[in-house]
């Protein structure tokens, strides 16, 4: 209860910040719709040209996996992204010191102190588009695959969050890291393209190595049904989920508990 | 040439430094082309030939291609150092130095973008030579291409500088440098080859300068442009050098009118 508190007036203190720099709310929010809306139109002109299916994805399940793309990356980038980001140049400057001491789980601090408000937006522009592709492309889905649905994203967001958090662990031992944020987005990437297109290999390593399909296409497989095993169904596929979001927020809480430890010496 | 040289060596040290972050940088780079690899095959996989104009191996050679023009023409980073001169005022130490700010600023990008290409140049011939299957190694054109891609260079240097300049009146630009970042990258075929826009969307396009920074060349060394078609797409490129050259000059001069260096 105390940290529900504490959370909500972070989140009270950001809004206000937002308050005042409207017009850079704005330029933020229009900024990341343009990005999006590139992707979409990149596919919706790749279908115009009279292709029928990508992989066994038709243009709706395809628009199914791009909204989920936004609605994941909104809610990451609204609720963890720049607390994460920071962490470095926080370690640089000796701030990290000064939040440690604070009686609040350093883990909270670090990671949740910021909110978004322009990223985190796009949560509904991706959730408009996701419905606007389920009815464009007559996909019927139920209740049970919409609280699946819900629940993969929920850990496509821990897994987001534990996976960077991980790499800016690595600051303190390194401080400089932009190489290896860098490799965070371009893995992370990979997993935003339709699985099939992948041979079967790579999309095992896109799975247990670096989860980077179970982020972005597992919840939408949930929806269209395109798994990436043909012996998964949703339960397996929600249970799998699980498991390796687990494994990676477990990894990397301990980790970070590990490194605090070399950088207390 | 002096100064040409003397911007030479304060780049190749300042590359020196930070020498493992642009390869780091490059090669992730080259993980989103191998993406493109899976992707159009998948695409292509449904009996089409050609989609825009495009055969497979030209398709993917076009994201090769255009993957390192843009690395090579990105002017993200100059923007944003002029931009920071003009707020915190370090410019003054541009303005006192008995070379125009605009000429030295060119040289030492100029330099800057030379050094970045000798580095990269061999791991991106290591590079396409381990993807040799999918590139389509003919240029048909490869003097106009160079001529093109010369142009697209000074396009892309004077559209970073005027966003650079217009600090002085706004302040803070990286939101509109962002905002700007991802229209460009549709409205310059960077994510996709303009020809499979339609035709009117296409035509509409020519009248910006984004096509004439990345598409224009690209297409050159595709060969897919008949030569009168490349002459006129040159010609334009050069007319836009000028109109932005100018606008540029009177932009310049406007803001050191304004400039006045508060907190420098």
């Amino acid at each position: 209860m105390r940290y529900l508190k504490l959370y909500l007036n972070f989140v009270k203190n950001c809004f206000r910040r937002e308050t005042i720099y409207r017009f850079n709310f704005f330029v933020n929010m229009f900024t990341v719709v343009m990005g999006y809306a590139s992707h979409i139109l990149f596919y919706y002109f790749v279908y115009d040209t009279g292709i029928e299916q990508i992989s066994g994805w038709d243009r709706y399940q395809i628009y199914c996996l791009l909204a989920t793309v936004w609605i994941v990356d909104s809610i990451f980038g609204g609720v963890f992204f720049f607390n994460l980001i920071k962490i470095p140049s926080k370690v640089k400057n000796y701030e990290l010191d000064g939040l440690l001491t604070k009686p609040v789980n350093s883990v909270f601090m670090l990671s949740l102190r910021q909110f978004n408000f322009g990223l985190f937006s796009g949560t509904f522009f991706g959730a408009a588009f996701l419905i606007y592709s389920l009815w464009r492309g007559n996909i019927r889905v139920s209740a049970f695959g919409i609280l699946c649905y819900l629940i993969l994203v929920m850990c496509a967001v821990i897994l987001l969050f534990s996976i960077l958090f991980i790499m800016v662990t690595f600051s303190l031992r390194f401080v400089r890291i932009q190489g290896l944020i860098g490799m965070y987005w371009t893995f992370m990437d990979i997993g935003k393209n339709p699985h099939s297109i992948y041979p079967m290999a790579l999309k095992y390593g896109l799975v247990f190595i670096i989860p980077a399909i179970v982020v972005y296409n597992f919840p939408v497989q949930v929806l269209v049904g395109n798994h990436y095993l043909r012996y998964l169904n949703s339960v397996s596929t929600l249970i799998l989920a699980i498991a390796i979001t687990a494994v990676f927020l477990t990894g990397s809480v301990f980790y970070f508990r590990k490194s605090l430890r070399y950088y207390y010496d | 040439m002096r100064i040409q040289k003397a911007a030479f060596k304060l780049k190749l040290s300042e590359f020196t430094i930070y020498r493992s972050n642009v390869f780091l940088n490059f090669f992730f780079g080259c993980v989103p082309l191998l993406v493109q690899i899976f992707l159009w095959k998948a695409i292509y996989g449904n009996g089409l030939e050609r989609i825009g104009g495009y055969s497979y191996k030209q398709m993917i050679t076009y994201y090769v291609l255009t993957f390192l023009c843009s690395e090579i023409l990105d002017a993200r980073d100059n923007t944003v150092k002029m931009s920071e001169m003009i707020q915190d005022g370090q410019i003054h130490n541009y303005l006192l130095k008995p070379i125009g700010f605009l000429s030295l600023n060119y040289k030492l990008y100029q330099a800057e973008k030379m050094i970045y290409l000798l580095n990269v140049g061999i791991p991106f011939l290591v590079f396409c030579l381990a993807i040799h299957k999918f590139i389509y190694w003919k240029a048909y054109n490869l003097l106009f291409f160079v001529i093109s891609f010369c142009l697209a260079f000074v396009l892309k240097y004077m559209i970073g500088c005027i966003l650079g300049l217009i600090t002085t009146w706004v302040e803070e630009i990286t939101g509109l440098l962002d905002l700007l970042n991802n229209v460009e990258k549709f409205l310059s075929g960077s994510l996709i080859p303009l020809t499979l826009l339609p035709s009117g969307l296409n035509m509409a396009l020519s009248f910006f300068p984004f096509k004439y920074t990345l598409f224009v060349p690209v297409d050159i060394y595709m060969g897919n442009m008949k030569s009168q078609d490349m002459g006129i797409s040159i010609g334009i490129q050069a007319v836009w050098c000028i109109v932005l050259g100018l606008v540029l000059i009177i932009l310049k001069n406007e803001a050191f009118k304004k400039y006045s260096g508060y907190g420098s």
